[in-house]
């Protein structure tokens, strides 16, 4: 027998056709008590109003009822689909559309009775996340991102092009882990992966900002914390010696600090992969490049050209460094690939310039025009084809 | 105080989070001074995730219920997060503010962009190229 004053959702309940028709009987009670409840209060206020002219006329929204009446409507579609379903003998049906039904009422009137209170008053409902699990990963991957935000905020900073594109796939990577974690009967792992990534690059862009360290606290896992101290290392530590405006060798040390950033990829995409050898074979890698450009700083240090900290920043913020090429034809090839899989004659023109722009200026420098000519002849037609498909995609 | 059963403590979470969400969309629908792209999709998100975790609950699928809770205050608290800080910058900066995800109109633009950036290129190497001609069109002479 059911126990119609406190339904216990938690109690499995017999598939039988008698339980479902008692499910379906409680669910239309409560609906009615519920709907009897909301309509009385409303009216009640509603009078209140209109013999009390001073009082705001919002004020029987002080509780949470758009969402009780919200939930009062799904309650009732749910009886309809129960009652449905008994009609039809699946009982199994039923029973489940009727406990959803009352999830529903019980919803109604938790809202109903919880006073509304402004968002800036109201502290969130934080849940206790286990120290170096998936989950604690993925807060302080939102902490970092809102955090990169304040800085670039409060600091009034213009981001570069690059550091832009890396802050935009910080917050996809977020949003891929977060889907991650939620599929049903996944392990977290690809998720705390993804979110542990991201505070890799959250750490990245920071130093970039602050010269400064993002995290208060070490994070549990050695190999994210080594790419966290490496991120923040290629970040901050040479800052002073890309600001260097008259070091002769900028391009050079410039170029250096990206092939950085290209190691501290790889070894992330070793983690990703778990491939502890290759991890740690390009973090030996990033060590290696680092002592070179520390002679750098050495010698622009006795020259005296090293600024403030803060000219360094500026100066790396406000540089037109902006991204190649290549690295954009990279990009929009992965954005057709994510959100326009059926632009097939876009990507096939694409493609193909990915693999004839670096021959025609491989072949351009070596003077060999005749070859040059026929691989210009075939990059112009299919960048007029990229265009022309480009403006006829629906984004 | 007799303790909750579990089923009883995920409808508390639902109903506090749903709130919570709820306060969080009142709010962006409030701040005049900008729409970020970032707290509209976090909102969806969430909402979407309460809706799950109900089915899932009317399914006994408890620690899936539990994920999906998770999942929804991930993106509840990153579009109050987003919301507090652009406050913060509304009130007291010059309301500059930082949008962290791209809309599809700037997205469009951004292939527009780098399509144009592809012919340009390609413009200065039939420029070389046509140099490359006449200079030896010249020595021919």
């Amino acid at each position: 027998m059911i126990d119609k004053h406190n339904f216990d959702f938690d109690k499995a309940l017999k598939q039988t056709p008698q339980v479902a028709e008692e499910l379906l009987a409680l669910l239309s009670e409560s609906i009615a008590e519920s709907s009897i409840n909301c309509h009385e209060s409303a009216q009640y206020e509603k009078d209140q109003n209109e013999t009390d002219s001073s009082r705001n006329e919002t004020s029987n929204e002080g509780v949470h009822r758009r969402l009780s009446l919200m939930r009062l409507a799904k309650a009732r579609r749910a009886y309809h689909k129960a009652k449905n379903a008994i009609t039809d003998d699946e009982h199994e049906d039923a029973i489940e559309h009727a406990r959803r039904g009352l999830l529903h009422v019980d919803l109604a009137k938790r809202h109903f009775n919880s006073n509304k209170i402004e968002l800036s008053q109201l502290t969130a409902p934080t849940p206790q996340f286990a120290e170096g699990s998936c989950e604690e990963s993925i807060q302080t991957l939102i902490e970092a991102i809102t955090q990169i935000k304040l800085v670039v905020e409060y600091k009034k900073i213009v981001l570069n092009r690059r550091l832009k594109e890396r802050l935009l796939e910080v917050v996809q990577t977020l949003q891929d882990a977060i889907e991650n974690y939620g599929q049903s009967g996944v392990s977290n792992i690809e998720a705390t992966k993804l979110a542990e990534s991201g505070l890799v690059w959250a750490q990245f862009i920071y130093g970039h900002l602050t010269n400064d360290e993002l995290y208060a606290k070490k994070h549990s896992n050695k190999a994210i914390r080594s790419l966290n101290g490496f991120a923040w290392q290629i970040t901050t530590k040479f800052s002073r010696l890309s600001a260097a405006p008259a070091l002769n060798q900028l391009n050079q040390v410039r170029s250096q600090m990206h092939s950085l950033e290209k190691s501290l990829q790889s070894a992330l995409d070793a983690y990703m992969k778990g491939d502890t050898n290759d991890l740690e074979k390009f973090l030996r890698l990033g060590q290696i490049e680092t002592q070179a450009l520390m002679k750098y700083e050495v010698h622009a240090e006795r020259r005296g050209q090293t600024d403030k900290d803060d000219q360094a920043v500026n100066f790396n913020l406000s540089s037109s460094e902006s991204t190649s090429l290549r690295e954009d034809l990279a990009r929009m090839a992965s954005l057709l690939k994510k959100h326009h899989p059926n632009a097939t004659k876009a990507q096939a023109s694409l493609e193909k310039l990915r693999q004839t722009l670096p021959q025609l200026k491989r072949a351009l420098k070596e003077a060999e025009w005749q070859q040059a000519a026929i691989l210009l002849d075939l990059c112009q037609s299919n960048s007029a084809t990229l265009k022309s498909e480009i403006a006829k995609l629906d984004i | 105080m007799a303790k909750l059963s579990q089923s009883k403590q995920l409808i508390e979470r639902i109903a506090a989070l749903e709130q919570f969400v709820c306060v969080v969309k009142e709010a962006q629908a409030a701040a005049d001074y900008h729409q970020n792209e970032a707290v509209d999709l976090s909102i969806i998100n969430a909402e979407s995730a309460l809706s799950e975790a109900v089915k899932s609950l009317a399914q006994y699928d408890r620690p899936n219920t539990a994920k999906l809770l998770n999942v929804a205050w991930f993106y509840a608290k990153f579009a109050q997060d987003i919301l507090a800080a652009e406050a913060t910058e509304h009130i007291l900066g010059q309301g500059t503010y930082l949008d962290l995800v791209e809309t599809p109109k700037q997205v469009q633009t951004w292939f527009e962009d780098t399509a144009i950036r592809l012919e340009k290129r390609l413009l200065s190497y039939e420029g070389e190229l046509l140099d490359a001609a006449s200079s030896d069109e010249e020595d021919g002479k």
